[in-house]
C-alpha cells in the first residue's frame, strides 16, 4: 500500500487518509469490543491489563530525590526542635498578622482580606510606609507568630507573591502566587462559619518539604473543630502548592460530597531563607534558580 | 579520608570522601541537554541503591542537642596528637580525636576533652548571655593551647594537659583537662573572625568582622610595636617560625585602610565575614566581606587593598586557599549557595592594568564615569569559575586532596547536603545527604573504624549468622504489627530460638529489597535488646 504522502493529487490523498484513519479506529472499536466481552468472562484479564499499562507521567518518572525523608528518627529529632517546636511540641497557639505590600491596590486588599479569613487566628493590618523588618520587630513585640505579606507588582495584576515570617527568629519563605481566585468567582462556593478548619498536607516529602508543610501547619489552631466540616487543604504536586478550603458532607458511609469555599490559590516556593527577614544580609536555606533545573522530573518539596 | 561536618544540632557526621561515587546524579550525556533526556529504565532504582549506600557510610557522632550547635571547627595538633576543635553556641569547645573511636570499649571515646569556654559571669540578661556563651571562632596557638573567641570579642586561651586519672590503654595516652586557669584578652566587639597565621606564626592572628576592619594582632609582641592608626605603617612580617610565649598581649601591629570613597563620595562599608594568610610570613592576606567583595591585603606594600573584586551579588560567608597544586586560588561561598573560584593572579593582572590606565583619561579603559574618578580599584574578572550544585547558603568551603593526587573542593551548608567537586574539572564527586543544616567542617585524614555503638549508620553484616538474626526480628516484628502487643515478649524469644531454615534466608537477602536493613529504625520494643546478639549493634540501641 502506497503511502498517502507520497499521492500528489491533495483530493485523492485526502480521500485514502480518510479511509485508512476510519479503518484503523473501526479496528480499535472492535478490539475492544473483543476485550469487552473475554473481561467480562474472565475479571483478571482486566486487571493484568490495567497493572500493564500504567501510563508514565511526570510524577510517577520523579527523578531520586535523596532529601526525601522517610521514617528517619533523625530527621524527627531535628524536626521537634526546629524553629516550630513552640506550637508542636509547646503548643504555643498561633496569631498572625497579614499585612500587603505599600500602596496597595483594592484588589489587593480584598484579597487580603479573604486571605486572612482561610487562618482563623488572623487580623489584616494596613501596611503603611514600614519596612519589613521594622513591621517584624513589631509583630514580635505584640506576640505574633507569622508576618504575612502580600506582594503584587503592579496595581492591575493583582497579587503576585506572598512572604511569610515566622515570628521569633523564624525562617521566611517567599512564594509566587498564582491562580488567585477570591469566592465569589468560584462557581457553587459556599460561606465560611468561624469554625476552627482542618488541615491537610499532601505531598510534602523532602526534608526542605517537611519544613514548609509544618510553616503551613504552625498557622492554625492544633485542635480543629470537627462540628465546622471545614478543611484547608495544601496540596503540594511538582513543586506547586494549591491552597483550597471545602467544607465536607457525608451523604453516607462511602460517599462524600465536597463544596468548595473560600479563595483559592497556587503558591510556588522561591526562597527559604533562616531568621526574619534579611535578604541582603541573611542565609538562605533555599533558593530556588533556573541552575537548578537541571531535568523536568526533579522536584524539592 | 573524611569531611566530618558539624551540624546545627551538635552533631559531627562523618563522611568518607574515598567512597566510590555516592548518591550524585547520572553522569553528562555529552550533546544532549539533560532536561530532555529520557530517564534509563532502573536509573531511579540504581540512584536509591546508590544513596542508600552512601548515607550508610555515614557516621554520626554525638547526641542532638539544638543548644550545643556546633558553630566552627578546627583542625589543629594538641599534645602531639591530631585533633578537631569544636565550638559550640553553649561556649563549650569540644577536642575530639576520631582516630580513637574503635576504642570506644575501652576507654573514653573520641571526646578528649569538653572545655567550658565561656562561663557568663553574674548579672547578665539572657540576651548578653546568649551573646557571651557564643564561640565565633576557634584555633590552636601552640601544641599544648588552644584559642576561642567568642560573640563580644574576648579571645580566651585555654591550656590543656592530660589528666591524671584516666584508665589508660596500651596505644594511647590519656585524655586532657583544663590546666591553670583561663587568659583572656579583649578584641573588641563584632568580631567575626580571628585567624593565626599557621602553621609558623600561631601568635600571629587576623583578626576582622562587621564594622572591624582587618588588623593583625601579635599576641607575644609588646605595646612598643602597636601601629599607630594614623599613619601609613607597613609590617615586614616574621620570617623565622616563632611559638607563642604564654602570654596574652593584645599589640595590634598592623591595621587595614578602608578603600577611599566611592563615585558618589560615600564612605564604603566594611563586614569581613572571613580571612586566610597566603603567605608563610604573615604578610598577605585576603578576606571576603558580606558586601560580595573579595579583598587582597600585602602589608609589606600598604594599607589599603592591593585589590578588590566583586563576587556575585551575596554575602560572602567563607574563603579558603585551594593547595598550591592548583596554582593557589582562592574558593569563596556566598549565601545562597555559590562557589566561586578566584584568581590572585588574575586579580593582580587587572589591577595593574587597571593601575597603568589610571591617569590617562583617554585610555580605553577609563570610559565609563566610575572609572574617570580614579579612585576604585575594583577588579572584575578575577573569578575563574564556579562550583555548581548548592541549593542553600555555603557555610564552608575546604579544599582536600584525595590519596590519589587530585584535587577537591567540598562544601557543606544549609542545604544539608556535604558535597564535593572535581576542583579542576568543576564536575560533582559526590554529595550526601546528613539531615542536618551544617555549620563548619573539617578534612580528616586518619581512619575512623566504625565500630561503636555511637555510630548511626551500620553498613550491613557480612556475617551470615548474624544476618538470620535480623531477618528472625524483622519477621517478628511485622507479626508484631498485625497481632498483639501483650504477647510480645513470649512470641518473640519463642521465634528467635526456633528460627527458620537458613536456605530462605539466604534467598531472601539476595532478592534485593534491602531497604528495610539499611535504615533499621524499626527496633523499637525494648525487648529488641535482649534477642540482638552483642556484636551488631543496631542503632536501636543508642539510647
Amino acid at each position: 500500500m502506497k503511502n498517502p504522502s507520497e499521492i500528489r493529487n491533495k483530493h485523492k490523498r485526502e480521500e485514502i487518509y480518510q479511509k485508512l484513519k476510519a479503518e484503523k479506529a473501526r479496528k480499535q472499536i472492535e478490539e475492544r469490543k473483543r476485550r469487552k466481552k473475554l473481561e467480562e468472562e474472565n475479571p483478571e484479564l482486566r486487571e493484568e491489563r490495567l497493572k500493564n499499562n500504567v501510563p508514565k507521567t511526570i510524577d510517577n518518572t520523579k527523578e531520586y530525590q535523596e532529601a526525601i525523608v522517610e521514617d528517619d528518627e533523625e530527621v524527627f529529632a531535628d524536626e521537634d526542635s526546629d524553629e516550630f517546636a513552640a506550637f508542636f511540641t509547646g503548643g504555643q497557639p498561633p496569631k498572625i498578622c497579614v499585612t500587603t505590600s505599600m500602596r496597595p491596590s483594592a484588589d489587593l486588599h480584598i484579597f487580603a482580606k479573604e486571605f486572612a479569613s482561610l487562618f482563623p487566628t488572623a487580623e489584616v493590618r494596613k501596611r503603611g510606609t514600614f519596612d519589613i523588618k521594622d513591621i517584624a520587630k513589631f509583630c514580635t513585640n505584640r506576640e505574633f507568630t507569622d508576618l504575612v505579606i502580600i506582594h503584587e507588582d503592579k496595581k492591575q495584576d493583582g497579587p503576585n507573591a506572598v512572604i511569610f515570617i515566622h515570628l521569633p527568629d523564624g525562617p521566611t519563605a517567599y512564594f509566587k502566587l498564582s491562580n488567585v481566585r477570591l469566592s465569589k468567582e468560584i462557581q457553587g462556593h459556599g460561606r465560611a462559619t468561624p469554625h476552627l478548619p482542618e488541615v491537610i498536607l499532601n505531598n510534602f516529602n523532602t526534608r526542605l518539604g517537611h519544613t514548609i508543610g509544618r510553616f503551613f501547619a504552625s498557622m492554625f489552631p492544633p485542635v480543629p473543630e470537627f462540628m465546622g466540616r471545614q478543611v484547608v487543604t495544601f496540596h503540594n504536586q511538582r513543586d506547586f502548592i494549591f491552597v483550597r478550603r471545602h467544607r465536607y458532607m457525608f451523604e453516607n458511609k462511602e460517599k462524600v460530597e465536597l463544596q468548595e469555599l473560600g479563595p483559592q490559590f497556587t503558591l510556588k516556593l522561591k526562597w527559604l531563607q533562616r531568621g526574619t527577614f534579611d535578604t541582603r544580609f541573611g542565609d538562605y536555606e533555599f533558593s530556588f534558580s533556573q541552575k537548578m533545573e537541571t531535568s523536568r522530573r526533579k522536584f524539592f518539596l | 579520608m573524611y569531611i566530618l561536618a558539624g551540624t546545627e544540632g551538635g552533631q559531627i557526621k562523618a563522611v568518607p570522601l574515598s567512597a566510590p561515587r555516592s548518591s550524585s546524579s547520572a553522569p553528562a550525556v555529552p550533546g544532549a541537554p539533560s532536561a530532555l533526556r529520557p530517564m534509563e529504565p532502573g536509573a531511579r532504582a540504581a540512584a536509591e541503591a546508590a544513596a542508600k549506600a552512601a548515607a550508610a557510610q555515614c557516621t554520626t557522632f554525638g547526641t542532638l542537642d539544638k543548644n550545643a550547635a556546633v558553630v566552627a571547627m578546627a583542625s589543629v595538633t594538641i599534645r602531639g596528637r591530631e585533633a578537631v576543635l569544636v565550638a559550640r553556641a553553649n561556649g563549650v569547645v569540644d577536642v575530639w580525636d576520631h582516630a580513637r573511636v574503635n576504642e570506644e570499649e575501652e576507654g573514653p571515646g573520641p571526646l578528649l576533652a569538653s572545655v567550658a569556654a565561656f562561663v557568663p559571669p553574674e548579672g547578665m540578661s539572657i540576651v548578653e548571655k546568649r551573646e557571651w556563651v557564643k564561640v565565633v571562632d576557634v584555633d590552636a596557638l601552640d601544641d599544648t593551647t588552644i584559642m576561642a573567641v567568642n560573640s563580644r570579642g574576648t579571645l580566651a586561651a585555654i591550656t590543656l594537659d592530660p589528666a591524671p586519672n584516666t584508665p589508660r590503654s596500651t596505644t594511647t595516652t590519656a585524655i586532657l583537662q583544663v590546666a591553670g586557669s583561663v587568659q583572656t584578652v579583649d578584641l573588641g566587639k563584632d568580631i567575626h573572625r580571628v585567624r593565626p597565621c599557621a602553621p609558623h606564626h600561631r601568635h600571629l592572628l587576623a583578626v576582622g568582622g562587621n564594622e572591624r576592619d582587618l588588623h593583625l594582632v601579635d599576641l607575644n609582641a609588646p605595646k612598643s610595636q602597636e601601629a599607630d592608626k594614623k599613619e601609613e605603617h607597613l609590617y615586614t612580617g616574621l620570617a623565622k617560625p616563632s611559638v607563642w610565649t604564654g602570654e596574652l598581649r593584645h599589640t595590634v601591629v598592623w591595621r587595614a585602610r578602608n578603600v577611599p570613597f566611592d563615585s558618589v563620595g560615600l564612605r564604603v562599608p566594611v563586614w569581613i565575614t572571613d580571612v586566610r594568610f597566603l603567605n608563610a610570613t604573615g604578610t598577605q592576606m585576603a578576606t571576603c566581606t558580606a558586601y560580595h567583595e573579595v579583598k587582597f591585603y600585602d602589608t609589606t606594600k600598604q594599607r589599603r587593598p592591593t585589590a578588590v573584586i566583586h563576587v556575585g551579588d551575596q554575602p560572602l560567608r567563607s574563603l579558603t586557599v585551594l593547595p598550591p597544586t592548583s596554582h593557589s586560588d582562592l574558593l569563596v561561598s556566598d549565601s545562597k549557595g555559590a562557589v566561586y573560584r578566584i584568581s590572585p593572579t588574575q586579580a593582580a593582572a587587572h589591577a595593574r592594568k587597571a593601575a597603568r590606565a589610571a591617569g590617562d583619561p583617554d585610555h580605553p579603559r577609563n570610559k565609563s564615569i566610575a572609572r574617570r574618578s580614579g579612585k576604585p580599584i575594583a577588579a572584575g574578572s578575577a573569578v575563574a569559575g564556579a562550583y555548581k550544585g548548592a541549593q542553600g547558603a555555603v557555610r564552608q568551603v575546604l579544599p582536600a586532596t584525595m590519596p590519589d593526587g587530585a584535587d577537591v573542593v567540598c562544601a557543606v551548608g544549609l542545604d544539608r547536603f556535604v558535597r564535593v567537586w572535581d576542583a579542576k574539572s568543576h564536575a560533582v564527586r559526590a554529595r550526601w545527604f546528613v539531615k542536618q543544616r551544617l555549620e563548619a567542617a573539617v578534612v580528616w585524614r586518619t581512619p575512623i573504624e566504625s565500630g561503636g555503638a555511637q555510630p548511626e549508620g551500620q553498613a550491613e553484616q557480612e556475617d551470615e549468622e548474624v544476618g538470620d538474626e535480623v531477618w528472625d526480628e524483622l519477621d517478628a516484628l511485622e507479626r508484631r504489627q498485625l497481632g498483639d502487643e501483650d504477647d510480645e515478649e513470649d512470641t518473640f524469644e519463642e521465634l528467635a530460638v526456633s528460627g527458620e531454615p537458613t536456605k530462605k534466608r539466604k534467598d531472601r537477602r539476595t532478592e534485593g529489597d534491602d531497604d528495610e536493613d539499611d535504615n533499621v529504625d524499626v527496633p523499637r520494643a525494648p525487648v529488641k535488646k535482649k534477642a540482638v546478639p552483642k556484636k551488631l549493634k543496631k542503632p536501636a540501641a543508642r539510647k
